[in-house]
């Protein structure tokens, strides 16, 4: 089993008369893709700030790469990469500026390291551009190469898609996944999009008002989701109890916009539609469908929620 | 700490109010001394530089202004931006140490700004003296007072710049370091006499503080002891100020 990158062990913060997190323990494992799902105000944002070292833990400790405080820990930030909330640049400076201030910093020798990063994120060709002019996803994918610069062994990426359209949504996807498989790189990732999370990540951690309320593999995650047929019908009254009666069994729901999730006889639709259309109901609607992300995140924070 | 003065220093090489403010005091220097070039005192001109060393201690008259407020303006956008543009999250988080970190933003942040300063007195020293002559006044040695001279105006810069690095660090936004920074030099020296008259050590204290030392640093005729007054004086504030800076940023939560 991979060693743990990250443990944080009751972690909390508070502000205060709020609690911004709650007793959490966070772990990711080395070579993991770890999604991070939660409401606006959840706690994400302040998890990866109390990682970075940008705000401090009102009780708690967090655990990077073995290093658990002091210089240590602060050592440890220097194998991770880091882009939080809004891409940070220079506005005054070109994407190979912004780069090369970070690679001072850092201490990374040879300048072919910029050039080589902004390959990689496709902005090699941006020339004498400042960054205030970029577009947002251009913005993305340079705050990603600074991430980047330095060969990171951990990324955390605070909604790394927010202001890409949909063909940069999939490049930063492959772009992540390629970093992750081919250079091992570990990463933790928050983003809005769910679907597009379930698309990359290996591990989640769901997370509600301040509180881990899960955390899963994506096998586990499939596992979970639970199948079932999608039914709309014209009366879906008279459907439900013809299902009670006809079918013998309770495992279903009718959502609030009369749609009929049945969780039971999976493995005979055709049964299952005769039956409906033999009750004289017409049928709008029948297929098997999965819970995906999005609707096992709902489920799980008690509906309503939108990550 | 040698990367983290390398890149301020590529920062700050690359900082457009750095530039900004070191063209406006060099072009405004060298009109400086045209103006007195050209402007006769015996055809109803008013100005009345008449040698380099006359005109560096009008500079250095004028600099007092640049030392307060056009600092200001440089700690607005070099240090408070850093928040603003959120890349001080990225600072925070690179495997230095918080304390690392601001040292290596003051240190570069006080040697610009000694930079700057020197740029008003410097033009109008060597221009002044290209077009006048170096000037000779009695009772003073000419090289030793230019000597002097550009040594108070470097050491007060470093302190007046640690003071608004340290209100920058605090503050952290740009409209208000520059807003308090303004405010705060402008009203300084009032607050200091009116409080003296009511508290005798604080009259003292203003005696030897750094905004009572400008007020006198080009007098030609400054007794050695306040020179050498005036010197550490100003190195205690700079050291202290960024001490002040460092202390109050390792307790700050960037948000």
């Amino acid at each position: 089993m991979n060693e743990f990158v990250l443990r944080t062990h009751q972690l909390t913060k508070q502000y205060k008369n709020q609690t911004a997190l709650d007793r959490v323990d966070v772990s990711i494992r080395q070579g993991t893709i770890y999604g991070f799902i939660g409401q606006n105000g959840a706690g994400k944002s302040t998890l990866m700030k109390l990682v970075t070292g940008l705000a401090f833990p009102t009780s708690g400790t967090v655990e990077l790469f073995r290093a658990t405080g002091g210089s240590e820990l602060v050592r440890a930030r220097r194998r991770m990469g880091v882009s939080i909330e809004s891409p940070a640049l220079y506005p005054q400076l070109t994407a190979t500026e912004n780069l090369e201030a970070h690679r001072l910093q850092q201490g990374i020798p040879g300048r072919d390291a910029v050039k080589r990063t902004l390959e990689l994120v496709g902005l090699s060709g941006t020339g004498r551009k400042k960054a205030k002019n970029f577009s947002l996803g251009m913005k993305q994918r340079l705050a990603l190469g600074v991430a980047l610069l330095g060969s990171p062994e951990f990324l955390i990426l605070d909604e790394p898609t927010n202001g890409l359209d949909p063909m940069g949504v999939v490049e930063m996807r492959d772009l992540l996944t390629k970093l992750n498989r081919e250079m091992g790189i570990t990463i933790l990732i928050s983003s809005h999009i769910l679907s597009e999370l379930h698309l990359l990540a290996t591990h989640y951690g769901i997370i509600h008002k301040g509180k881990l309320l899960e955390q899963l593999t994506s096998r586990e995650l499939q596992e979970k989701c639970r199948q079932f047929i999608h039914i709309k019908v014209d009366c879906p009254e008279r459907a439900a109890a013809a299902i009670e009666r006809e079918l013998a069994t309770t495992a279903f729901e009718v959502t609030n916009d009369g749609v009929i999730r049945l969780f039971d006889h999976l493995n005979r639709p055709a049964a299952v539609s005769s039956m409906l259309v033999g009750e004289g109901l017409a049928l709008e609607q029948f297929m098997p469908m999965g819970e995906d992300l999005e609707s096992y995140f709902t489920t799980r924070i008690g509906g309503g929620g939108h990550a | 700490m040698l990367n983290l003065l390398r890149s301020e220093w590529y920062k700050l090489l690359r900082n457009r109010a750095f530039w900004l403010l070191l063209s406006v005091l060099f072009v405004s220097a060298a009109a400086f001394v045209l103006l007195n070039y050209f402007d006769d005192p015996n055809d109803g001109g008013a100005l009345t530089g008449k040698d380099g060393l006359d005109m560096l201690t009008t500079a250095m008259g004028g600099n007092n202004y640049i030392i307060k407020i056009g600092l200001s303006v440089l700690a607005g956008f070099y240090i408070s931006s850093e928040y603003a543009t959120g890349t001080i999250k990225r600072a925070v988080a690179s495997g230095y140490g918080r304390a690392k970190y601001i040292t290596a933003k003051m240190i570069v942040f006080i040697f610009g700004s000694m930079l700057t300063v020197l740029v008003f007195p410097a033009v109008n020293a060597v221009l002044g003296t290209m077009l006048f002559g170096l000037g000779e006044w009695p009772g003073i040695s000419e090289s030793a007072f230019l000597l002097k001279s550009f040594a108070l105006t470097l050491v007060l810069s470093a302190a007046f710049a640690a003071v608004t690095g340290a209100i920058a660090t605090l503050l952290t936004d740009s409209g208000k370091t520059i807003g308090f920074a303004f405010v705060f030099y402008f009203f300084a020296d009032g607050i200091y006499v009116m409080a003296g008259k009511h508290l005798p050590f604080v009259e003292t204290l203003y005696e030897h503080s750094i905004f009572n030392l400008i007020n006198h640093y080009a007098d030609p005729y400054m007794r050695a002891s306040r020179f050498s007054e005036s010197l550490y004086v100003s190195l205690f504030v700079a050291i202290a100020f960024t001490a002040i800076a460092v202390a109050v940023f390792r307790r700050k939560e960037i948000k």
